[in-house]
Parts: structure tokens; C-alpha cells; sequence
């Protein structure tokens, strides 16, 4: 079934409103449900007066460098770029069209956020009430046995040690993308699983 | 992959006769790298490698690789009514894969719509221990992997509904009272006004099956994640506590009139000789309450989470070591849940 409000996407949310005293259902896809979600009422919704400040942050906090815009302050005077007609935009860095965007709801790559930035402005604007992200420090020290997975279930506290040391390997070499070595340790880790 | 007594949804959880589960859910994605929708099969076959990798250099983890290419679409539908993968990952082209831990309900999937969907499930209402057993997971991940992330906007994800913290925490609520009360719009329409969305069984939009729904929040761009599982633990407990006061109001009014019916339910159910899924989910629905208010004795909660596992169409199959047509579905489900109910009686 398709969102009943933008018709393209598929419906994966019900929701329930009451207008003049009716009550009805609705059937939204992601996107639309959660721009229905954040003016629900509820939530703190935080309207930004100024479309032009919401892009400014962002190009100057995110993307220094990148073209502003229709609307948005000139943030380089000596630009004098005009910027791509919607249907016709593409990632700078992937090349995904926006339009393909507008179809499925979903994005090429990281890098779209930045190339779409003035296009998307709105929609961020309206599924998430203008939040910014709130970082947080790791939660959990997990060098702390107290906080190291403990269900029985999942989890061998008493691990043979050549495991360990194994796994300690694996993830350098993950992290530092040497995969051939990461293949050869993660099947050397199975093998000794499977003879236990 | 049969159920075995170990299974997350056998052991009792907190309020687990109303909050039937709870589930939290991270979307990442790996630094540099297109998004899976986007990747061609050589770049998508590097992301699931190198996610299962970084799984398996985890210290104490017992979590199976499933490739899911070699799964065959019986085992898939498996998995999807297992809630341990998605339909979409399931029905998807492309290298594509699964991690997990089937008996914790801990899991994730590789290269669905982001390049990885970590998710753990609790029984009961227990977010606040499901954020920390996924940060368990997640954040060493995060220190071997590179996740793509924006000091704005968070972590960044195929859809734009999942920046933030690209986490989705739900709560699976059985509210049988307040729909036969007529009182659910009412309800869901509140839950709607503060921030949350509600979804059916499967987690589609189309059919609220048998008075099961999920509660979730949308966006978690702009909180910490506590509280958004604050947020949601909250409202999921007022859910809970208004669906105590209607079960109370019908069986102070109505008395003996809804113990018939939940008895009558349970008659049919161990005499019938064709049952289609809509009517099983709803009959065991109706069991459910009859269990917690002591109408039927010999039969637990866990008994029916397990039942209501059994008599979807790839469990039947698997249990039947064959694939079933349609109407040999309807005999095999009726017949799972006359032998599975025929110690089951009346109080």
C-alpha cells in the first residue's frame, strides 16, 4: 500500500487523528509519519523563522565550502554560481539524483546530506523539529569486567585465551583494512569454535 | 534454528502480560562508503565482510554469520517471522547478510537499507537494559569500524528519518481490552500526539492483527538516547496501566459473558480441524487474556509466544520438514494447536 499523503513511497506507519471531531486512519510512509509525528503537538517543535539561518549553520558547521542554496545568505561573495534545478541535482560525490530521492525516501551516500543540503533543509526541518544531534561520551567502559556482555547466553567470560588474542588481532587488522590478514584470523577463530 | 527453551520470548519479562517485548534498534553506516541501495555487488560484498569481521573480533560473542545467499527462501521466512530479519532483507538481490544470536534476541542485519541494523529484543518492557546490552555491541564496533557521522546531524543514514542517534526504540503492547472497548483510537491518537507511531504485528502499517501493536519513536535527532527510551518506557507504561483499567471494567461488567467467550475460543481451537492464521493470531490473542485472568488454567504466557511463533507458515513448514500449500497450512496449524492445547481447560 502507498503513503496516503505523499502517493510514492510505501506505507509503513498508521496513524490516528481526530479533525472536527472525526476520527480517522491514515497510512504513512517513514518520511511523512515522522513530519506528522514532530507537529503532532507533543514534542517541542522548534519552527525556524529563518529558513536562511538553518542553512548557514549548516553549510558553515558541516560543509565549509559548499554552495549555498536558493534563499540562503551568499556565504562566498565571489560566487556567482546558480544552483542546480531540483529535478536535475546530483550527489557531487556519488552523482544519485535527488530525484531518486524524492521516489524512494533514501539517499546514495554520506556525502548527499552535503550535496543536497539546501534541498533537504526543509524536510529535516519538518520530520525532526530542527534537533541537532546531542553527542554523548561512550556510555559503558567496557574494560570494566561489571560491564562486559554478562548474559550467559550470549557470552563466554572464560574465553580460551588464544581466542582472545586472536580477536585482538582481528580487530586492528578490520580497522586498519589489511582484509586479506582479517580473512585468514577470522577463519582461523571459526576453526578453533568449531574443534571446541 | 527450532526454538529452544532458551528462548528470549519464553522467559517471563516486567509486565510482559501487556508488554508482550521490547526492541531497540541502531542504523550505522560505514564511513566512505556508498549507501546499499546505491552499491554495486563488489562494494556491498566489502561492507558485509568487513561488518562480520569486526563481529567476529568481538571478545565473548556468540553471534552465527548467516549468509543469506545460501538461505533458502523457506529458512528466510523463517528468520522474518522470528522478527530476526527484515521482509525486506529477505525478499532483497544483492550481497546481503545476518548476524545473530537467536536465543538472546540479540542480532543484526548486514546491508538492508543501511549497511548495518543492529537490534536487540527483551521480554517485557525493558528498553533501559535493551540501550545498554546494543551499546554493549555498538560501541566496539564503533572503535574498529568508521561509522559515517555528522556533528549536526548525527549518524548519517540512508533515510533522513534515521539521523541522530539512528535509533528506533519499540515496545510491543497486546491491548485486546481497549479494542473491544472501542477505546484504541482514542488511545493511538495520543500516542500520535506526543511524538510516537504505531505499527501492526510485522511492523507494516496495513493490518493491526489481533490487538497487538508497536509503539515506537520516530525521530532521534536532537535527544540523547535515553531519553527517547525514557520517552517511550513512559508512555508504553500509561498504555499499559489504562489497557489494566478496560480488562477490569469488562470483566466487572460483562462477568461471565467474556469468560464464555474466551472459553468458546478455546474450545474451537481444540477442535478444529482447518485454522487460517488470522483466526489463530486472534483466538491466542483472546487466550492471552484468558491466561492472565485466570479463566484457563494449564497454559502460560510463554506457552502462547511460543504458539504464536508455531503457527506461522514457515515454522509450520520447517516443523513439518516440508513446504505446505495453502490448505495443508490450515491442517497442520489446526492440528499444532489441538495437540498443543489438549491439556488446556477451563478453570
Amino acid at each position: 500500500m502507498l503513503c496516503q499523503k505523499c502517493n510514492q513511497r510505501p506505507a509503513t506507519v498508521f496513524i490516528t487523528q481526530t479533525v472536527n471531531q472525526k476520527t480517522s486512519q491514515v497510512h504513512l510512509c517513514e518520511l511523512c509519519a515522522g513530519e506528522q509525528a514532530t507537529l503532532g503537538g507533543g514534542q517541542p517543535f522548534t519552527l525556524t523563522l529563518d529558513p536562511s539561518a538553518l542553512l548557514k549553520d549548516f553549510f558553515t558547521n558541516s560543509f565549509p565550502g559548499f554552495e549555498p542554496g536558493p534563499g540562503a545568505p551568499d556565504t562566498d561573495p565571489l560566487s556567482s554560481r546558480k544552483p542546480a534545478a531540483e529535478s536535475e541535482a546530483e550527489c557531487q560525490v556519488c552523482a544519485y539524483p535527488f530525484s531518486q530521492f524524492k521516489r524512494t525516501g533514501r539517499l546514495g551516500c554520506p556525502a548527499c546530506y552535503g550535496s543536497f543540503a539546501a534541498l533537504l533543509a526543509p524536510v529535516l526541518a519538518s520530520v525532526h523539529g530542527g534537533g541537532h544531534h546531542v553527542a554523548e561520551p561512550t556510555s559503558v567502559d567496557l574494560s570494566r569486567p561489571e560491564n562486559s556482555p554478562v548474559d550467559p547466553h550470549s557470552t563466554n567470560p572464560n574465553e580460551d585465551p588464544r581466542l582472545s588474542e586472536l580477536r585482538r588481532r582481528l580487530q586492528e587488522a578490520v580497522a586498519e583494512e589489511r582484509f586479506e590478514e582479517a580473512v585468514e584470523l577470522r577463519d582461523e577463530i571459526k576453526n578453533i569454535k568449531n574443534g571446541s | 534454528m527450532l526454538s529452544s527453551r532458551d528462548d528470549w520470548f519464553l522467559k517471563p519479562g516486567p509486565q510482559w502480560e501487556v508488554a508482550v517485548s521490547s526492541r531497540v534498534r541502531f542504523a550505522r553506516n560505514l564511513d566512505g562508503r556508498r549507501f546499499p541501495n546505491h552499491s554495486g555487488a563488489q562494494e556491498q560484498r566489502e561492507a558485509v565482510e568487513a561488518l562480520e569481521m569486526a563481529f567476529a573480533s568481538l571478545p565473548g560473542e556468540n553471534l552465527q554469520v548467516v549468509p543469506l545467499k545460501e538461505v533458502g527462501p523457506l529458512d528466510r521466512q523463517f528468520l522474518v517471522e522470528r522478527r530476526l530479519i527484515s521482509v525486506e532483507l529477505a525478499a532483497g538481490l544483492g550481497e546481503r547478510g545476518a548476524v545473530f544470536n537467536p536465543s538472546e534476541g540479540v542480532g543484526a542485519l548486514l546491508n538492508e537499507e543501511d549497511h548495518l541494523r543492529l537490534q536487540v529484543f527483551k521480554s517485557g518492557l525493558n528498553l533501559q537494559e535493551a540501550l545498554r546490552r546494543i551499546r554493549s555491541l555498538e560501541e566496539p564496533l564503533a572503535g574498529i569500524l568508521s561509522f559515517a557521522k555528522d556533528p549536526v546531524l548525527g549518524y548519517l543514514t540512508a533515510c533522513p528519518t534515521n539521523l541522530g542517534w539512528g535509533l528506533r526504540a519499540s515496545v510491543m503492547l497486546h491491548l485486546p481490552a481497549l479494542v473491544y472497548t472501542n477505546q484504541i483510537l482514542k488511545v493511538l491518537e495520543g500516542v500520535n500526539q506526543v511524538g510516537l507511531v504505531v505499527r501492526g504485528l510485522q511492523g507494516e502499517s496495513t493490518r493491526v492483527q489481533s490487538a497487538f501493536f508497536q509503539v515506537s519513536n520516530q525521530s532521534s535527532l536532537g535527544k540523547r538516547p535515553a531519553e527517547i527510551v525514557e520517552h517511550v518506557e513512559r508512555v508504553a507504561r500509561q498504555l499499559i496501566e489504562v489497557e489494566w483499567q478496560a480488562r477490569k471494567t469488562v470483566f466487572s461488567q460483562e462477568g461471565m459473558a467474556a469468560q464464555d467467550r474466551i472459553c468458546r475460543t478455546l474450545g474451537v481451537l481444540k477442535s478444529a480441524k482447518l485454522m487460517v492464521l488470522e483466526e489463530a493470531l486472534d483466538s491466542l490473542s483472546a487466550l492471552r487474556v484468558g491466561v492472565e485472568g485466570r479463566i484457563i488454567r494449564d497454559l502460560s504466557l510463554a506457552d502462547l509466544n511460543r504458539f504464536l511463533l508455531a503457527v506461522q507458515p514457515a515454522h509450520l513448514a520447517k516443523a513439518a520438514g516440508q513446504e505446505l500449500g495453502p490448505e495443508d497450512q490450515l491442517v497442520h496449524r489446526a492440528t499444532y494447536l489441538r495437540q498443543a492445547l489438549r491439556q488446556t481447560e477451563p478453570a
